[in-house]
C-alpha cells in the first residue's frame, strides 16, 4: 500500500513583488517499507518537497496523502506523532537533553508514561547502537553519535515514514555510511518507509528509487540497480 | 590597472539610500527597535515630562496667585490728596502700559512710619450694619470704597467673577449687575447671619480714628471724623478673606482683604452726602490705590524676574516722593520661589529610577542591536569596513529612532504632565476638571526639547561608541562563529557588590525601624550617611540580588512543578535552570524587581500622603463637626445645639494660656467623661500602650486636680504618669462690662500623656477637665475679683467657650445639621468633616501634585514591567525558536510548548514581583522620612485652627490594594510572555529548523 501518494503538487513562495514557483506540479508514490532517494540540482525543489511531505510546509495546490490521509489542521499534530519523523540534517537534537531524554520526548509529548518511554528510549538507542551513551548530552556526542540518536529519535513512535534531510551532509563517508546502513536495516526489518534527499549519489545508490527533480518537476525516476 | 575610485563622501543620492537601508533595518529587526525606542520613549517623556509639569505648574501657580488677587501693586499717598488730586494719580497710573487697571479705594487701616519713627495706624473706616430681619446691630468691621463702577473694570471685573461666576469657595453670585449691592467678608457674614441677596435696613459708615497707643485691640473707638447712612443696601456678594484660613501655601486669594466690606461709590447718590463725607476720608488720607498687572507684560513662568519687574514698576511711580508703593504678591511668590526649586528637584528625585530604567532599556536594545550584528560586524570586517563605518550604521539607526521617540516621548510627557498637575490624590482625578485643563498643557517648551534632545543625542552617542568598541576588537573569527556567550552577570554581581549593598540598606533598614520599640543605638557621622544613601543602596542592593533569587528559587520548585499532573507530558522538556542562567533572565528580574518595588513605593507613599491628609483635617476638626462661636459662650447656653435634630452629643473645649515654670503653655480643657465618644481620636493619638479610654477615665476621676500632658511637655519638664506640677492657668471671665482675666495656680498631677487629640490639640499643651477650670475660677481671688460667690455644690462643669466638638448621630445627615445649627444665635461658622475632607481634594496646588507624580511614577513603573517583560521574553522565545520548531515537527502542539514555557517562568516572575514588593516594602518606611519633609514645607499648620507641631505620617499599607495591583501586574507580564510565546510558536518550522 502507498504510504505517501503526491498528484500534481504544486507550491509557490510569495515574497514581496514575486511569486516564486518551487514545485510545478508533482506527482509520486512510495510505498511501505521503501527507500527512496530525492536528488536534484540547487533550487530544484527537494527541500521543499521534503517538508510538504514531512508536514512542515503546506502544499499551494495539489493532493497529498499520508497513510491514505489528507493532512489537515486537524490531524496535523496526530500525523507528526504517529505517521512520520524527520531526521535533520544537523541532528537538532535539544542540547539540553540527555541522547536518553532526546529519545524519550517524542513519546511523552504523545502522552506516553514516563518509565514506558524511557524503557523504549533505551531499547531504541541500544538498537542504534549508542547503549552505553544514553546520559550524554549531545555536545558530548559525536556528529555520526548525534544522527543516531536522532535516528533513534525518529523511531520513537513507531513512524510509518522516515523523512530525512540531507542526513550524511554533515557526516564524514565512514560514518555516513554507517547510518545509511541504519536506515536500510530500519526498511528491512521494520517496514518503514524513508524518503531521504542526497547531494551524494553514492549514498542515492544505496536505496531502492532515486527521484530527480528540476525545475520543481520530477525529471527522472530511476531504480537504483539501472545505471544513472 | 585603474584603481577604483576612492570612497569619498556620500552622494545625496546615496544619503537617500543609506536612509532607506536604516529604515528597513529597523522594520526588520523589531525586536531591538522595539527595546530602544521604548526607552527613548520612556526617557525622553519622564525628562521633558518634569520640565513640561514644572514649567506649567510654575505658571498655573504664578497665574492663579496673580489672577487670583484682584490687584497687585498698591500705592499709598503720603500726604491727604483732594478729589481732583487722587484722580489724576490714578489716571497716570492706568496709563502706564504695564498697567491694566487702577483703582481708588478709600478706608482701611494701615501702618506707616512717621519721621520720628513712630508706627502708627490712621484712621478707619468703621461701619455699623442694621439688618433688618434681626434688628441686631454689628459695628466694629472695617470698611473700603470703590471708587468705580464694580462691574466694569477690570479689577472691579475680578471682583465681578468672584460674584458672578463664584470663582472662590465661599462666594455667592448674583448676575443681575443691576444690584446696587455692596460686597462682605465671609467673616462678617457669619457674625452678622448676612446671607447674598439680603437687604439691610441701613448702613451706618462712620469715619473713627483708632487708639494708635493700642491699635491692635479692636473694640476702642476713637473719635467720629464722619458719618453717612445708606438706606435699603443689598449684599450683592461675600467674599473670602485672605486670613491664612485656607488651606495650603497657596491661598486661595482675593488679596489682602482686610477690610471687610466693599462699598462702590455709586451708591452715594447725594452728592451732598458723599462729599462731605468724602472730603473727610480725604482729610484723613484714607484713600490709597490700588492697580491690577498687565500679565502679558510680565514673564509669569519666572517668579524672580515678575517680582522684580513689579518691584521696577512701583519703583518708577515712588519717583514721586509723595507715593508709597507696595508689592502685594511678593509675599506670595517669595515662599514659591524657593519651593518651586525643592519642587523641581523632588520632581527628580521621584522620576529618577524611572529614567534610569529608560536608560536601561535604550542601553539593553543597544546591546541587543549590537548582539544581533556581531555576525554581520564580523563580515565587514573581513570586506574592510572600518570601526567608523561600522558603528556609523549601528549610531544613526538608533538616532533615527531617536528622533521618532522625541516627538512621541514629547506627546506622551504632554499628556504625563496633564495627568500628574490634574491629579487630586494618588490615582484620582476630577475627569471633568481635568479635561477642561487638557489644552493648557499642550506647550512647546523649546527648552525642554533642545535640552532633553540633546541630552538623549549625546547619551545614544557615548553609549554606541562603548559597546560597539568591544565588538569590533573582537577578532573576526570570532564574530563568524557566532557562539552565544552566556553573560556572566551584571557588574553588581560579578563583583559581589550586590549582597554588599544590599545589606547596608538592610542595615539602614533596621536603624529606621528600631526606633520605633524604643532602641536607639548612636552611629555618630555614619548616621547622616547612612540615612541618605540607604535607601538607594537598599534598592540598588534588592534588585540586583533578585537576580540571584529569580535564579535559586525556580531551580527548587522545579522538581516540584514537573510532577504536577498536566505537566506530565512536558517534564522531561522542563529545563528552566538552563534558560535562567542566560544573561537575559538576570536582567529581566532585575527590572522587574526595580520597577515592582518602585510602584510598591508609589502606591504606599501615595495612600499615606492621602490619609495624612485627611489625618491633618481629622485631627483638626476633631469630631463629625465643629462649631465656632466667635467668641466665648457659656456651655449652658448651647442646649439648642443639643436639641439639634440629629446631634448626639456637645462638648466644649477651652483654650487658654499657662505657665508652667515661667514658660508660656497652652492649657485646655475638656469634659473628660465625652471627650473620648465625641472625638475622633487616632491610632497614634496615645503613645506607647497606652489607651485614651484609660487616660480620660483617669482624668475623670482627678477632675480637679488632674491633667494630660502633650509628649513635648513631659520631655521639656522630664515628667511621668502620677508626677505633680505647679502650673498658673489663665482665666477670662466676661463681667457684664469689661472682660477680666487673671493667672491662677495650683498643682496639677499628670493622668496620662498624649501625642495629640481631637480639635487640634498638640504634644505641646496640657489639658485639664471642665471641673478644674470651673473650680479655679469659683476660688480665691479671681471669685474675689469677679465678685463670684458660689456654693461648693454648684460646682459643674459649665465654661466658656468658643470651639464646640459635636458628635452626630448614626446615619444623620451631617449637612442638614450643619445648617440647622447655622440658624442658632450663638453659632458663627460651622466645619464639616466630611466636608473639609472634600475640600481638600479640591486643592491640589496644597501639594504641588506629588500625589500626581507618584500616580505617574506607580502607572510608569508598571507599564516598564510589563513591556520589559514582554521585550526579554520575545528575545528569549526568538532564540528558542528553532527548538520549538523541532519540538513541533516531532507533534508538540502550541498548548504544550505554552506548558513548557509558563513552567520555567511562573516561578521565575512570581519571585522577581514578590521579591519587588518586600524591597517596596522596605524603601516605603525608608523614604518616609523625606515625604515627612516634604509634608513640612507643603502641608503648614496655618491651614488648621489650632493645634502645634505635625502629626507623624503613618505608613499605610492598603495589602488588598497593593495585592490586587500586583495580581494585575502578574497577569500583565503572563500575558506578555504569552504573546512573545506565541509569536516564537507560530514561526514556520522548515525556516527556522535551518538557521544556525
Amino acid at each position: 500500500m502507498a504510504i505517501v501518494e503526491v498528484k500534481n503538487l504544486h507550491k509557490t513562495f510569495k515574497i514581496p513583488g514575486e511569486d516564486i514557483k518551487v514545485l510545478k506540479g508533482i506527482s509520486l508514490s512510495v510505498e511501505e517499507g521503501e527507500f527512496v532517494a530525492i536528488m536534484g540540482p540547487s533550487g530544484s525543489g527537494k527541500s521543499t518537497l521534503l517538508n510538504i511531505l514531512s508536514s512542515i510546509e503546506e502544499e499551494t495546490s495539489g493532493n497529498v496523502l499520508l497513510d491514505g490521509e489528507k493532512i489537515t489542521k486537524d490531524n496535523l499534530v496526530d500525523v507528526r506523532r504517529y505517521k512520520t519523523s524527520i531526521i535533520y540534517q544537523d541532528f537538532n537534537n535539544l542540547a539540553y537533553l540527555s541522547a536518553l531524554e532526546n529519545v524519550m520526548f517524542p513519546m511523552t509529548l504523545a502522552g506516553m508514561e514516563l518509565e514506558e518511554a524511557r524503557e523504549i528510549a533505551k531499547k531504541l538507542l541500544e538498537k542504534v547502537k549508542l547503549g552505553h551513551r544514553i546520559n550524554h548530552i549531545p555536545d558530548d556526542l559525536s556528529g555520526g553519535e548525534q544522527q543516531r540518536v536522532a535516528i533513534a529519535r525518529a523511531l520513537a513512535n513507531n513512524p510509518k515514514l522516515i523523512l530525512a534531510d540531507e542526513p550524511t551532509g554533515n557526516l564524514d563517508t565512514v560514518t555516513g555510511d554507517s547510518i545509511i546502513e541504519l536506515f536500510r536495516s530500519l526498511v528491512q526489518e521494520q517496514n518503514i518507509a524513508i524518503i531521504m534527499v542526497t547531494h551524494d549519489i553514492q549514498v542515492a545508490k544505496k536505496t531502492d528509487r532515486i527521484l530527480i527533480l528540476r525545475d520543481g518537476l520530477l525529471h527522472r525516476e530511476e531504480d537504483v540497480w539501472e545505471e544513472l | 590597472m585603474s584603481q577604483p575610485p576612492k570612497a569619498n563622501r556620500f552622494h545625496p543620492r546615496d544619503r537617500v539610500v543609506y536612509l532607506n537601508q536604516t529604515i528597513r533595518s529597523i522594520q526588520r529587526n523589531k525586536r531591538r527597535s522595539v527595546s530602544m525606542i521604548s526607552g527613548l520613549i520612556l526617557g525622553i517623556s519622564i525628562l521633558a515630562g518634569i520640565f513640561l509639569y514644572t514649567t506649567v505648574l510654575m505658571n498655573n501657580v504664578y497665574l492663579s496667585i496673580i489672577d487670583g488677587a484682584p490687584y497687585e501693586i498698591r500705592m499709598d499717598f503720603d500726604d491727604p490728596l483732594s478729589d481732583l488730586q487722587i484722580e489724576a494719580f490714578r489716571e497716570n497710573f492706568s496709563d502706564n502700559p504695564k498697567v491694566s487697571d487702577a483703582q481708588i479705594l478709600y478706608g482701611n487701616s494701615r501702618t506707616i512710619e512717621s519721621a520720628t519713627g513712630d508706627i502708627y495706624t490712621p484712621a478707619i473706616l468703621k461701619v455699623e450694619i442694621r439688618a433688618e430681619y434681626n434688628n441686631e446691630t454689628y459695628s466694629g468691621s472695617e470698611g473700603r470704597i470703590f471708587d468705580s463702577d464694580l462691574y466694569s473694570r477690570p479689577i472691579g471685573s475680578a471682583l465681578r467673577e468672584m460674584l458672578v461666576t463664584g470663582k472662590y469657595p465661599g462666594i455667592y453670585s448674583t448676575n443681575d449687575p443691576n444690584f446696587h449691592g455692596i460686597l462682605i467678608s465671609e467673616t462678617l457674614a457669619e457674625e452678622a447671619k448676612l446671607k447674598q441677596g439680603n437687604k439691610l435696613s441701613a448702613l451706618k459708615l462712620d469715619i473713627a480714628v483708632i487708639d494708635p497707643e493700642d491699635p491692635y485691640f479692636p473694640f476702642s473707638v476713637g473719635d467720629i471724623k464722619g458719618t453717612v447712612i445708606l438706606e435699603n443696601v443689598t449684599i450683592a456678594g461675600i467674599m473670602s478673606q485672605d486670613v491664612g484660613a485656607s488651606a495650603g501655601l497657596f491661598t486661595e486669594i482675593g488679596g489682602s482683604f482686610r477690610g471687610e466690606i466693599f462699598i462702590p461709590k455709586e451708591l452715594f447718590t447725594d452728592q451732598g452726602n458723599f462729599s462731605s463725607f468724602f472730603s473727610t476720608l480725604s482729610e484723613e488720607n484714607m484713600q490709597y490705590c490700588v492697580m491690577k498687572i498687565d500679565e502679558s507684560k510680565f514673564s509669569l513662568a519666572d517668579p524672580t524676574r515678575v517680582n522684580s519687574q513689579i518691584n521696577q514698576l512701583i519703583n518708577e511711580f515712588e519717583i514721586n516722593p509723595d507715593l508709597i508703593g507696595t508689592n502685594l504678591v511678593q509675599s506670595k511668590l517669595a515662599p514659591f520661589q524657593i519651593l518651586s526649586i525643592f519642587i523641581f528637584l523632588f520632581d527628580g528625585i521621584l522620576t529618577l529610577p524611572v529614567a534610569i530604567l529608560s536608560i536601561y532599556l535604550l542601553s539593553f536594545g543597544i546591546d541587543l542591536s549590537l548582539h544581533e550584528r556581531r555576525y554581520q560586524v564580523g563580515i565587514l570586517k573581513t570586506q574592510g569596513a572600518s570601526p567608523k563605518q561600522i558603528k556609523r550604521k549601528i549610531l544613526s539607526e538608533a538616532l533615527l529612532l531617536a528622533a521618532l521617540g522625541l516627538i512621541v516621548g514629547y506627546l506622551v510627557a504632554i499628556f504625563g504632565a496633564w495627568g500628574i498637575g490634574t491629579a487630586r490624590g494618588f490615582m484620582r482625578w476630577d475627569w471633568n476638571d481635568a479635561l477642561t485643563k487638557l489644552p493648557d498643557f499642550f506647550v512647546l517648551d523649546q527648552t525642554a526639547l533642545f535640552v532633553v534632545g540633546g541630552l538623549i543625542v549625546i547619551i545614544l552617542i557615548v553609549m554606541v561608541n562603548g559597546k560597539a568598541n568591544k565588538f569590533i576588537e573582537m577578532e573576526i573569527s570570532e564574530t563568524v562563529r557566532r557562539t552565544d556567550e552566556l553573560e556572566k552577570g551584571n557588574f553588581l554581581r560579578r563583583n559581589n557588590l550586590d549582597i554588599v549593598f544590599f545589606i547596608l540598606g538592610l542595615v539602614s533598614l533596621l536603624l529606621t525601624l528600631l526606633p520605633k520599640f524604643g532602641v536607639s543605638i548612636p552611629l555618630g557621622p555614619v548616621g547622616p550617611i547612612l540615612a541618605i544613601v540607604g535607601p538607594i543602596l537598599f534598592w540598588i542592593g534588592g534588585a540586583a540580588a533578585v537576580a540571584r533569587i529569580a535564579i535559586w528559587i525556580p531551580s527548587k520548585t522545579d522538581p516540584i512543578i514537573k510532577r504536577i499532573g498536566f505537566l506530565k507530558d512536558v517534564s522531561i522538556l522542563i529545563k528552566g535552570n538552563i534558560f535562567r542562567k542566560s544573561g537575559d533572565i538576570p536582567r529581566l528580574s532585575l527590572i522587574i524587581a526595580l520597577t515592582v518595588s518602585f510602584s510598591v513605593l508609589a502606591a504606599i507613599q501615595g495612600t499615606s500622603g492621602q490619609v495624612h491628609q485627611e489625618r491633618l483635617i481629622v485631627y483638626d476638626i476633631g469630631a463629625d463637626i465643629v462649631i465656632n462661636t466667635g467668641f466665648n459662650v457659656s456651655t449652658i447656653a448651647l442646649n439648642d445645639i443639643n436639641a439639634t435634630n440629629g446631634v448626639e452629643n456637645v462638648m466644649a473645649i477651652t483654650t487658654s494660656g499657662g505657665i508652667i515654670r515661667n514658660d508660656p503653655i497652652s492649657v485646655h480643657s475638656v469634659d473628660s467623661n465625652t471627650y473620648g465618644e465625641i472625638g475622633k481620636w487616632q491610632v497614634d493619638s496615645i503613645p506607647g500602650s497606652g489607651s485614651k479610654d484609660k487616660i480620660l477615665s483617669d482624668l475623670a476621676d482627678n477632675a480637679i486636680e488632674g491633667c494630660l500632658i502633650g509628649e513635648s511637655v513631659q520631655s521639656q519638664y522630664n515628667l511621668d504618669l502620677g508626677d505633680t506640677i505647679q502650673m498658673e492657668v489663665l482665666l477670662f471671665a466676661w463681667t457684664g462690662m469689661a472682660l477680666e482675666y487673671e493667672y491662677i495656680s495650683q498643682n496639677f498631677t499628670v493622668n496620662g500623656i498624649f501625642h495629640h487629640t481631637p480639635g487640634g490639640i498638640g504634644s505641646s499643651a496640657v489639658i485639664v477637665d471642665h471641673e478644674a477650670i470651673n473650680h479655679l475660677t469659683h476660688i480665691t481671688d479671681f471669685a474675689d475679683l469677679l465678685g463670684i460667690s458660689v456654693p461648693e455644690s454648684t460646682r459643674n462643669k459649665v465654661v466658656y467657650a468658643s470651639k464646640y466638638l459635636v458628635q452626630a448621630e448614626k446615619k444623620a445627615d451631617v449637612s442638614t445639621i450643619r445648617d440647622d445649627l447655622l440658624t442658632s444665635k450663638q453659632v458663627i461658622s460651622i466645619r464639616t468633616l466630611e466636608g473639609e475632607i472634600e475640600k481638600s481634594y479640591e486643592i491640589k496646588q496644597m501639594d504641588f501634585g506629588i500625589p500626581g507624580l507618584l500616580t505617574a511614577d506607580f502607572i510608569i513603573s508598571l507599564l516598564t514591567a510589563t513591556l520589559a517583560t514582554f521585550i526579554f521574553m520575545s528575545i528569549l522565545m526568538e532564540k528558542r525558536k528553532k527548538e520549538f520548531a523541532v519540538l513541533r515537527s516531532y507533534g508538540a502542539s502550541e498548548q504544550q510548548i505554552y506548558k513548557i514555557v509558563f513552567s520555567e517562568t511562573f516561578v521565575l516572575l512570581l519571585t522577581s514581583v514578590l521579591w519587588g514588593l518586600i524591597v517596596g516594602l522596605g524603601l516605603s518606611i525608608l523614604f518616609n522620612p523625606f515625604f515627612e519633609l516634604i509634608d513640612i514645607f507643603i502641608t503648614p499648620m496655618s491651614a488648621l485652627s489650632g493645634g502645634t507641631g505635625q502629626l507623624n505620617r503613618l505608613l499605610i499599607f492598603d495589602w488588598w490594594s497593593l495585592g490586587f495591583t500586583l495580581f494585575v501586574t502578574f497577569l500583565a507580564m503572563t500575558l506578555a510572555t504569552f504573546l512573545s510565546v506565541r509569536g516564537a510558536s507560530r514561526a514556520k518550522i522548515s525556516t527556522v529548523v535551518r538557521e544556525l
